[in-house]
């Protein structure tokens, strides 16, 4: 079966100001190119229907990655296969007006900043179905809003308040209706809890469950709570400093992470009854994302199980298991 | 508790004037820290967890208004000490340090300058005596290579390393008590590992007492000795960790700590904690603040105070109707 969604060597590079020796010789200096990698070389296809999340560390790309899933930023390189066609094909501008706007949706990571503060509930939840469902009669338009936010549990009496007169649950839940307004199949969302209380995380992470079960769509979960994406996604993507270090089916990843850096992350949660003796911390400072070495791995220097090879060579991800990937040449319990 | 409490607050209460009313931000909150204890202070944000902190400190906007109870540092008052004998308690008593660690470093001075305006603001120290000593603290954080860093702007550390240099700020005139309001929000999973793991040991090392206030409950759970749980401007609940969060008798501690994901945790067990935060300006608050948002509520819980019951495992509960 063709994957919904796949990403085939994706990347994306960020041009920084050319480092220039200082003083007068700088003025004439060319100086060095820097591009700073954001996300390289990431490739991974999603079966219809399952739920994907995306962690790491901040600065790890996985919010560029998703950003490029979603089809709203160009890569440098590579592409994104929705349901085997190429959408990168059309540039990111033109695809914001073509059909296939509507089959891949974004919710975004903090909903004040996402609704635009003049324009009420109701029209945030219209305004993405009047451009992409055209056709649609007033009536037939008032009437899917409505029906949205009865689906994200807004009441109907909010439809006419202002973001600032919203609490934050109720701004996430207005986030989530206007990217489903116009049904989408996949929907690609990052770190949509992550401003809120634990308390109202629970609500919206049990509305996304309730969602997808009535609709089948396709979920990409960005986040970097593990325990989060452990719950409510069946496969999960690890990245470090751009790269995809480990990929597999949450369960196996979470019981036995092949990658180092995946286990310290798993490490790194903070639990009850388990403070301070970590076995999987990392050492110092991670390497710069500016201009990093092709040939050696990112994690090289923080890493316990370091080897000869890891300075030598950029690891490729290799099959660790069933549907389970590890990029590592020293990888855990192999 | 047989030695003297390091910190007492009794009863304290405290409101802010806004245009749009009168505030009620801390509600009757008593807790007491023993030397070298760590307590974590946890409840959703608006509940009045940094408002108690900043309080202790007597950091206080000119709006906020103590209206009631006390503060006391090893037994004596506090709450109504001056700017000048607060000045001398901050720094060698209690320190603070913050949520952003780069919002609150100076951007425009080196990271060396910044430490050394701590060291000698409080002990007579020469220029190159502070300069030595800041490279001492730096590499007491496990800076790598302190001596070169100190020459360095906030901008060129990470978020890791800024919280690194603020608790080497915090920590140059050995504290008693240590309070840390969020210290790892915004930080990565695995350097909030890493910061938390250098906080716990500094304090053992030096015996120094710590508060940690964080909406985090995991964070609270694997590092603290007792936790205090606020809801809306109260304490609704205090304990061993072990006992709040593993049998929790306030309501309102038992729904919170349910409803953090955990390495077990399925969508179909987390739980929600039911209703909103109460607007805290309203003339008619309830006595007990939850009783809005309280499955058990019964009557007398809005009318009433709720009397303190204690649990088995040497929790207290505020509370009408406390659950097993």
């Amino acid at each position: 079966m063709t994957p919904i969604l796949e990403a085939r060597g994706l990347r994306k590079l960020f041009p920084l100001p050319p480092a220039r020796p200082r003083g007068l010789a700088g003025l004439f200096a060319r100086g060095t190119p820097r591009r700073l990698h954001a996300v390289d070389e990431v490739s991974f296809a999603l079966e219809r229907g399952g739920a994907l999340g995306l962690v790491g560390d901040s600065g790890c790309g996985k919010s560029t990655l998703a950003q490029m899933l979603a089809r709203l930023i160009e890569p440098t390189a590579g592409a994104v296969l929705l349901q085997g066609r190429d959408i990168t094909a059309v540039p990111a501008a033109a695809f914001a007006r073509s059909p296939d706007r509507r089959r891949i949706q974004m919710v975004f990571q903090d909903a004040t900043d996402a609704l635009n503060p003049h324009d009420s509930v109701f029209r945030a939840i219209a305004d993405p179905a009047r451009r992409l469902l055209p056709g649609l009669s007033a009536q037939a338009l008032r009437a899917l809003v409505h029906d949205t936010a009865a689906r994200v549990h807004l009441p109907p009496g909010l439809l006419g308040r202002y973001p600032h007169q919203l609490s934050g649950g109720q701004r996430a839940r207005v986030g989530i209706a206007r990217a489903i307004v116009v049904s989408p199949e996949v929907l690609i969302l990052d770190e949509p809890t992550s401003a809120l209380d634990v308390s109202v995380q629970a609500v919206i992470l049990k509305l996304l469950h309730r969602l997808r079960a009535e609709t089948g769509m396709t979920y990409v979960f960005v986040s970097h709570d593990l325990n989060v994406v452990r719950m409510l996604c069946d496969r999960v993507l690890v990245m470090y400093l751009g790269r995809l270090v480990e990929e597999g089916p949450v369960d196996a990843v979470f019981r036995s992470p092949r990658h180092p850096y995946t286990a310290a992350l798993i490490d790194a949660i903070p639990q009850f009854g388990r403070p301070s003796a970590r076995r999987e911390g990392l050492e110092g400072e991670p390497q710069s994302p500016v201009n990093p070495s092709p040939a050696m791995c990112r994690l090289a220097g923080r890493c316990r199980h370091e080897g000869a090879f890891c300075r030598r060579a950029m690891p490729d991800l290799l099959p660790a298991g069933a549907a389970h990937r590890a990029a590592c040449f020293h990888p855990l319990g192999g | 508790m047989s030695a003297a409490p390091l910190l007492e607050v009794r009863e304290l209460s405290l409101a802010f004037r806004t245009r749009g009313g009168t505030v009620r931000a801390l509600d009757r909150v008593s807790l007491t820290l023993g030397p070298g204890e760590t307590l974590g202070i946890v409840g959703e944000s608006g509940s009045g967890k940094s408002v108690l902190a900043y309080a202790v400190m007597g950091l206080q906007d000119r709006a906020g208004r103590l209206t009631g109870g006390a503060v006391l540092w090893r037994g004596r008052r506090i709450d109504r000490l001056g700017e000048a004998a607060l000045r001398r308690l901050r720094g060698p008593e209690m320190a603070m340090i913050f949520q952003s660690p780069r919002a609150a470093l100076n951007p425009i001075r080196r990271i060396g300058d910044q430490l050394a305006d701590v060291l000698r603001a409080h002990r007579p120290l020469g220029r190159a005596a502070a300069r030595a000593e800041a490279a001492a603290m730096l590499a007491q954080v496990r800076i790598p290579d302190p001596a070169a860093r100190l020459a360095a702007y906030p901008f060129e550390l990470s978020g890791g390393m800024c919280q690194r240099v603020m608790i080497a700020l915090a920590l140059a005139c050995a504290p008693a008590l240590l309070i840390a309001d969020e210290p790892t929000t915004g930080l990565d999973v695995t350097t909030q590992a890493a910061i938390m793991d250098l906080l716990r040991g500094l304090a053992r090392g030096r015996g120094m007492a710590t508060i940690l206030i964080t909406h985090d409950l995991g964070l609270a759970a694997a590092h603290c000795d007792r936790i205090a749980v606020m809801h809306a401007g109260q304490l609704v609940e205090t304990g061993p960790t072990a006992a709040v969060f593993a049998a929790p008798l306030h309501p309102y501690a038992r729904a919170l700590a349910r409803s953090v994901p955990g390495p077990e945790t399925t969508l179909a067990t987390l739980e929600t904690v039911p209703g909103s935060l109460p607007d805290l300006s309203a003339p008619d608050l309830p006595a007990c603040r939850y009783a809005g948002r309280c499955p058990q509520a019964q009557p007398r819980c809005r009318t009433e105070a709720p009397p303190a019951v204690p649990g088995a495992a040497g929790q207290v509960a505020r509370c009408w109707n406390p659950g097993p």
